[in-house]
């Protein structure tokens, strides 16, 4: 066993994106895809998208009470 | 009576997109219904699938990648997994990603569930040069393993055969032990090691393995998350964006303000006249509302272009990136590096940026990010910071806002590392570890629809808060504190806020600011940033020295700032624009930190920001006027 968990979480910590950690490590894109993935639903990972970037409205629940989100549901007619 | 005889029911599971619901309109045919998933409002497709006569009773579950659910669908799917009721689980295994497929069979087949896999997209995969073995498959997964194809309905009778032979003799998934996870599902760090590791051992027998490329995003990254040239390129990057916006956006703005100032309010005056309104309506309805608010959304062009630049780099992937540079930045420093995501929330507005300290695991680390967060200047202060640089500095006006954005960035290095040493000593610095997206282009119409909604949102504070707080400026202006003067009618050095911003203005000496407008837009600035300049603007409006001259607001801020500095312009300017920064945060920042933190560590905050504030503009200032 290779370990490929710890292995994908180790060159995601060093800001390598999954797919060059699947590039340098020789493994299928989608597994270290799919650990990334896994790793953000444990709480071990954020994603991208998890924060409101720069307050791009409606990206995830952290941008709760932002003014935009309630201007950008008012323009989709919520 | 003869009992009714329940019918097999199958659950058909597998991640989004993989030809599941093909499937399942393949099998069942017309022979379908929508019903809610018990005790919830997700919708489920049940069918009846006919094998040979028999009736099998077939759900479609929502696709997920995994069982550790985190929206309604995937409970959904995980409930129904672990619900014992189902006979049989048909488990679609992607074969142009089936590692990702083969973690959630992993998964199920811990939940102790019988499978027959169906594996889907076998062409496209054959097309790639990965196509899996299925035979190799299933004797490495120890269930069947069939081929098949929704579209043309290739396979299903050989599912059909695999499934009546499975519904009489449940196969179950060779190298997971079930009894670990019957009770509960994998949720646990050591589960998900594990069951990767069985993902890689069936990986390795069963799919080719394809030739590592470079790509686009290794090649960009190699520069661009360059551990010496990340930060540089970063810094260049904004200064690019800056010295765009101002380059373009400078005519527009002049234009607007022309705009405003000329034909509109000659055409409100006049409106008003032939309506016989009074004077003091004419006064608050052109020098009041439309001059105050007029001169606000004149930077609406600005702000376009602003939003435009930042949602392109932030679609394409590379914000994300400037994520990690600066993490490694600040973990440097000694700073958490999960702070770094409400940080870059704050350069667009402070009031989301607290909300977000919600993905910070400690309430150390969410107090300290959140008390930095005011520091992060909002697009609110770039308003102010750009009719200041055209105004003081028009030739270098990109790279005076892009030097402010740099002394934001250095305010909130020096005030962490202050804060980190005092008051927050006990803040343990954690790394942040991002899943970072591929470089892509942006989506025009993602694009556009952001720049539109932050557009919106920004005039919509153009005709509220604002309107509200020119209109108690109004009222102040005209109401008088001395002399024989009727109300409204009152020059405005004799009104209650001509008498209140005289008496903060020698406050401002210091900074070479010492000026009645000046301090009471700061005071009003409070409001909200934007703020500060409709009251400039509305106060040079009715002050009848400055409006009898035809210059523009910033000719007339220049004229005062010379006089109010002794000659030293430039050096007042940038200790104005230094202030504006981080003298106060706005009122709706203040109230959401009081609700985060409480009173105390507010106030607290709030006063050391303005007390550093006051000393480093006066700072500039008097190091300036020496220069």
């Amino acid at each position: 066993m290779s370990g490929s968990f710890d292995a994908v979480m180790e060159r995601l910590a060093t800001g390598e994106s999954p797919r060059s950690a699947a590039r340098a490590l020789g493994i299928p894109l989608d597994l270290a895809q799919a650990v990334a993935d896994e790793a953000g639903r444990l709480g071990l990972v954020v994603s991208a998208s998890a924060a409101c970037g720069t307050c791009v409205p409606r990206s995830s629940p952290a941008c709760a009470g932002c003014p935009l989100v309630y201007a950008d549901n008012r323009l989709r007619g919520r | 009576m003869t009992p009714a005889v329940r019918a097999p029911e199958v659950l058909l599971v597998g991640n989004p997109n993989v030809g599941k619901s093909t499937l399942f309109n393949a099998l069942t045919k017309a022979r379908q219904r929508v019903v809610n998933a018990p005790g919830t409002t997700v919708s489920l497709t049940a069918g009846t699938w006919r094998i040979r006569g028999d009736d099998v009773s077939l759900v479609d579950l929502p696709g997920t990648y995994s069982l550790a659910a985190r929206c309604p669908d995937e409970q959904v799917a995980a409930a129904a997994v672990a619900n014992s009721r189902h006979d049989l689980v048909v488990m679609v295994l992607d074969a142009t990603t089936l590692s990702r497929s083969l973690y959630l069979l992993g998964q199920v087949a811990a939940a102790g569930v019988p499978v027959v896999a169906a594996l889907t997209m076998v062409d496209l995969a054959q097309a790639r040069g990965l196509r899996p073995d299925a035979g190799v498959l299933s004797a490495a997964l120890g269930v069947p393993v069939v081929e098949v194809n929704g579209r043309s309905g290739a396979g299903s009778a050989d599912l059909e055969r695999a499934v009546t032979a499975a519904l009489r003799c449940p196969p179950y998934v060779r190298g997971i032990e079930p009894h670990l996870y019957a009770s509960a599902l994998p949720d646990t760090v050591a589960s998900a090691q594990h069951l990767f590791d069985w993902v890689e051992s069936v990986t390795d027998d069963a799919v080719p393995t394809g030739e590592p490329h470079l790509t686009l995003t290794d090649r960009l990254d190699a520069v661009l998350l360059n551990p010496w040239l990340g930060l540089p390129a970063f810094l260049a990057v904004v200064w690019a964006v800056f010295q765009l916006t101002t380059v373009v956006a400078g005519p527009l703005i002049d234009a607007a303000v022309r705009l405003v100032d000329g034909p509109v309010a000659s055409a409100m005056s006049s409106a008003l006249g032939e309506l016989r309104a009074p004077d003091w309506v004419v006064s608050f309805a052109v020098d009041g509302v439309l001059t105050g608010v007029g001169t606000v959304l004149s930077f609406v062009p600005l702000m376009a272009i602003m939003f435009t630049a930042v949602g392109a780099l932030e679609g394409s992937g590379y914000l994300a990136r400037v994520a990690v540079v600066a993490d490694r930045s600040m973990r440097a420093l000694g700073l958490d590096g999960r702070a770094m995501l409400p940080l870059i929330v704050g350069f667009g507005c402070n009031v989301p940026a607290l909300s977000s300290t919600a993905v910070l695991p400690h309430a150390r680390q969410r107090l300290l990010t959140g008390l930095l967060i005011p520091l992060t200047s909002c697009t609110a202060r770039l308003a102010v910071y750009l009719l200041l640089a055209y105004t003081f500095f028009p030739a270098h006006a990109g790279t005076t806002v892009f030097a402010l954005y740099v002394v934001s960035v250095a305010l909130v290095i020096g005030w962490g590392l202050i804060a980190r040493r005092t008051v927050l000593r006990e803040v343990v610095s954690e790394p942040l570890i991002l899943a970072l997206p591929d470089y892509q282009l942006p989506h025009a119409r993602s694009l556009s629809m952001s720049v539109w909604t932050r557009i919106t949102s920004f005039v919509r504070k153009a005709g509220t808060i604002i309107v509200v707080a020119v209109m108690a400026m109004w009222v102040l202006q005209a109401l008088p504190v001395r002399g024989d003067y009727a109300l409204a009618d009152v020059p405005i050095a004799e009104s209650v806020y001509g008498a209140v911003a005289d008496a903060a203005a020698p406050a401002l000496k210091p900074m070479g600011l010492g000026d009645w407008k000046i301090a009471s837009a700061l005071v009003t600035g409070v409001a909200a940033k934007e703020v500060l300049i409709a009251a400039l603007a509305q106060s040079y409006a009715i002050d009848a020295a400055s409006a009898q001259t035809q210059s523009t607001l910033g000719q007339k801020l220049r004229a005062t700032v010379e006089e109010t500095s002794g000659g030293h312009a430039g050096a007042a300017a940038l200790a104005l624009m230094i202030f504006v920064l981080s003298y106060m945060p706005c009122l709706p920042t203040l109230a959401e930190q009081r609700r985060l933190y409480g009173g105390r560590w507010t106030a607290l905050a709030a006063s050391a920001q303005f007390i550093g504030a006051y000393l480093l503009a006066t700072l500039v200032f008097q190091v300036g006027r020496l220069l």
